[in-house]
């Protein structure tokens, strides 16, 4: 370590002499003057006029090795602060093709930056890292495979696969652990190529070097939860790693602040997780050896609580265990009890799933929960909120939604606001405990449809259809089906001119689009209004109609009182021009006819 | 539907609401509704919201690492999931926006876009990592932590300083960390000696070459 301190230290100072360590005394000037640019205009002028002097320089003839790693260094400082330096790219491919270690490194280095692996000039580095990944020295084969990691798409997958594969059984670690990840990458980007080759996974799972071990428990998780019946036969084998791993029986260069190789036992639990879900007999594996790891757990230290919670999903996925479930209890209890922010978080969250198995567990933590409800931190907010969601019931879901509602009001992320809208929708829909209740928060929630017409008129996608329909479904039920209820509703001339406002922006949106929730709501309102042409008619006889209420009742006979063929049209404009004659001073009812 | 005439005229949709809202009083959510309504749709009206394009919407991956200073000024970035220039830019401002104004005891992860973004302050350097949603936010702060401890070994106790100017040699590191988003390596020790050894090579050829360089300016 001493060594390796020198070094560093070197290395770093060499910079300042300039000439061989491959930053000049014009790249140190460089960085200096952007560190002490006091606007972001001065900062964008220095390296433009610095990207342009390097345009020029780039591309004389016979620039020296060592220079044009500078250059290409200095360039990738530049992309880095936003500007574009594509012109160097193809400069940057030519050094990956050098022999020098020094200079090899960074060119690969610069694509891996500034390339995607979907740009035309992959095709020139595809044959450098094949031939790279035979080399004899074995930092080349790591570059090469780093690089690999990042460009290597689905068609030139099958240009290096085969290579990739023969270096799994590469006598060094490093370049083992490199391949591993590069197929497991290969894997993501093009599944069927690497199908085949799914068995060196389960192999490279029995190295004997922790650090393959643990980088393959990241393409076994992505194979896992494509399909977690072919890999429960090695729920045995996972159990038995973190058996080993908690005992710590792994290099002592695998802890990390006195938790034994804590990265690798969140891997291991994130991946028993999904294999003991729903599956009594591979659970019941797993028991032990989640009871010790929490025991041991170090709750000091922010990795040994992050194992704790990690713990805890583990436990509220796999089939129940009272015993684990209580345990799990108690550390919740204990993050919610904590003074930090990130505990409490995490402690919400784990009470969310923890809701699941058994809603009780819910109780006791009220206070703590609307703790969190009212803290300034707004992620803790958020949290909060999504739990309240799952700890919904009848008795409760009034007092939620409102809450919901008032927070939604408060907040600027529009993403965030459709979420918490559909949300509120959902709730509103599956627990509605009164049809009081359901016509008053469907009628406020008219207004929060105006929101959701407005989502559909620009961003159809963003609310989920069946929210919408269900929303729908939900304000033409409200309506209530009784005689006396409907009455008072016709009477309400507020309700009615809502009704008469979702109607035209409906039409406005149906026109606009064909977005299917609009319609669906269109055709029901189109129904509700048939069905009250026949109250309207009756109500007509009455004496005293405030106008406003005269007025939409005109409009709707005046669309819909011959849509069903009941009344003729002469016997709807008869009653209404005894109307008429009643209420001679108002002009506005008369255009309506 | 406009009339002309008459106390009701249908003028513009949001002042009619209003005016027929306050007349009723058992309804008082309508106009906050009506807030939340207009709100929402000027921000959708002002900005394109279009698809997010194609993340990876596989979970447990880091989709970018970002360095910033107090002040905003970019040291070091890493994208593991697709971003053009201009998508980067405003990632970063955005980012900068939310979490350089975040007070001290708060949580260290913030909700972004349907993402999180785990980030934790260094000194003057804010060392953000941004995550799918149902990964374990403490783990990554971690890995950050894990980051920052390897950094400090090699440079010797890390400044800013050494970041801004080595900034290669940090993605080096970062590269022996972190590989298309997931965690390669937890050991410290076989990261500094992969490090090692690549920049002993290098050492090594910058000597042959330096000495080359020597014996030919000397016989000139």
């Amino acid at each position: 370590m001493e060594q390796l301190k020198t070094i560093g230290r070197e290395l770093a100072m060499g910079s300042q002499g300039g000439g061989w360590t491959g930053q000049s005394k014009e790249f140190l000037d460089l960085v200096k003057s952007i560190g002490e640019a006091r606007s972001k205009a001065e900062e964008d002028r220095i390296i433009l006029r610095e990207i342009e002097s390097l345009r020029r320089r780039i591309a004389e003839p016979d620039v020296p090795r060592r220079r044009m790693k500078e250059y290409i260094i200095r360039l990738v400082y530049a992309e880095m602060l936003g500007h574009d330096a594509s012109f160097g790219y193809i400069h940057a491919v030519k050094m990956t093709h050098d022999d020098s270690l020094s200079l090899k490194r960074t060119g690969y280095l610069a694509v891996t930056l500034f390339l995607s692996d979907d740009h035309d000039l992959i095709i020139l580095i595809v044959n450098t890292i094949q031939k790279d990944l035979r080399s004899d020295n074995y930092l080349i084969v790591c570059a090469a495979l780093t690089a690999a990691c990042k460009l290597i798409n689905e068609e030139t997958i099958p240009a290096v696969l085969p290579q990739v594969v023969d270096l799994l059984a590469h006598p060094k670690e490093a370049v083992r652990k490199k391949a591993v990840m590069a197929l497991h990458r290969f894997y993501q980007r093009s599944p069927a190529s690497v199908s085949h080759l799914i068995s060196n996974f389960r192999k490279r799972l029995c190295d004997n070097d922790p650090g393959v071990m643990g980088a393959t428990l990241c393409p076994l998780f992505d194979l896992i939860t494509a399909d977690v019946n072919s890999y429960k036969d090695l729920v045995i084998s996972f159990v038995s790693i973190l058996k080993q791993v908690a005992e710590r029986r792994l290099p002592k260069a695998y802890d990390y602040h006195q938790m034994a190789a804590p990265f690798i036992q969140i891997k291991l639990l994130k991946i028993l997780a999904l294999l003991g879900s729903g599956d009594k007999q591979a659970s019941g594996h797993i028991y032990n050896v989640l009871g010790d790891i929490f025991r041991k757990c170090e709750s000091s230290s922010n990795i040994g609580n992050a194992v704790l919670y990690e713990c805890i999903c583990c436990v509220s996925s796999i089939y129940p265990n009272a015993k684990l479930l209580d345990a799990a209890a108690e550390s919740t209890s204990k993050f919610l009890k904590s003074e930090s922010h990130n505990l409490k978080y995490l402690g919400i969250d784990a009470l969310g799933r923890l809701i699941k198995i058994n809603p009780d567990v819910a109780e006791e933590h009220q206070l703590a929960v609307i703790d969190c409800l009212e803290d300034p931190d707004d992620t803790l907010k958020r949290k909060t909120f999504e739990l309240l969601y799952k700890m919904t019931k009848s008795t409760n879901v009034e007092v939620i939604v409102d809450r919901m509602i008032d927070y939604m009001i408060s907040i600027n992320d529009n993403h965030y606001k459709t979420e918490i809208a559909s949300r509120c929708v959902e709730l509103a829909e599956q627990f509605a405990p009164s049809n009081q209740w359901f016509i008053q928060f469907s009628v406020s929630n008219n207004f929060t449809f105006q929101t959701m017409n407005k989502v559909f008129e620009h961003a159809g996608d963003l609310v989920n259809v069946r929210v919408a329909h269900n929303l729908m479904r939900l304000i033409a039920e409200g309506f209530g089906e009784d005689d006396e209820g409907a009455d008072s509703q016709l009477r309400s001339s507020a309700f009615n001119i809502e009704l008469l406002f979702l109607h035209s922006e409906l039409e406005f949106i149906y026109g606009n689009s064909t977005h299917i929730a609009a319609k669906i709501l269109n055709n029901i309102l189109c129904n509700k209004f048939l069905k009250m042409v026949n109250s309207y008619l009756r109500i007509l006889g009455e004496p005293k109609l405030p106008s406003l209420f005269l007025q939409v009742i005109c409009w709707v006979l005046g669309e819909y009182g011959t849509a069903d063929g009941k009344y003729s049209a002469s016997y709807i404009i008869g009653k209404l021009c005894d109307v008429t004659e009643a209420h001679l001073c108002n002009d506005t009812v008369k255009v309506y006819f | 539907m406009v009339v002309h005439k008459g106390h009701i005229t249908f003028r513009p949709l949001r002042s009619r609401i209003i005016a027929a809202v306050k007349s009723s009083t058992h309804q008082h959510k309508f106009l906050a509704g009506i807030e939340i309504s207009f709100e929402v749709s000027d921000l959708l009206a002002g900005r394109a919201i279009g698809k997010r394009g194609e993340r990876n919407s596989r979970s447990k991956m880091i989709h970018f690492v970002i360095l910033i200073s107090r002040q905003g000024k970019v040291r070091l970035t890493k994208w593991y999931s697709p971003y053009q220039q201009k998508e980067r830019s405003t990632v970063i401002r955005e980012l900068s926006g939310l979490i350089l104004t975040r007070g001290p005891k708060l949580c260290n992860f913030v909700e972004w876009k349907g993402y999180k973004v785990v980030y934790r302050r260094y000194a003057s350097l804010y060392f953000c990592m941004c995550i799918d949603p149902d990964d374990n936010e403490l783990e990554i702060l971690e890995i950050i932590h894990h980051f920052v401890e390897i950094l400090d070994r090699y440079f010797g106790s890390v400044c800013e300083l050494d970041l801004i100017f080595n900034f290669h040699k940090a993605y080096y590191i970062l590269d022996e960390i972190l590989i298309a988003g997931e965690l390669q390596e937890s050991s410290k020790k076989a990261v500094a000696r992969l490090i090692a050894a690549q920049d002993s090579l290098v050492e090594t050829a910058k000597e042959e070459a330096g000495s080359i360089s020597n014996m030919i300016s000397q016989s000139i």
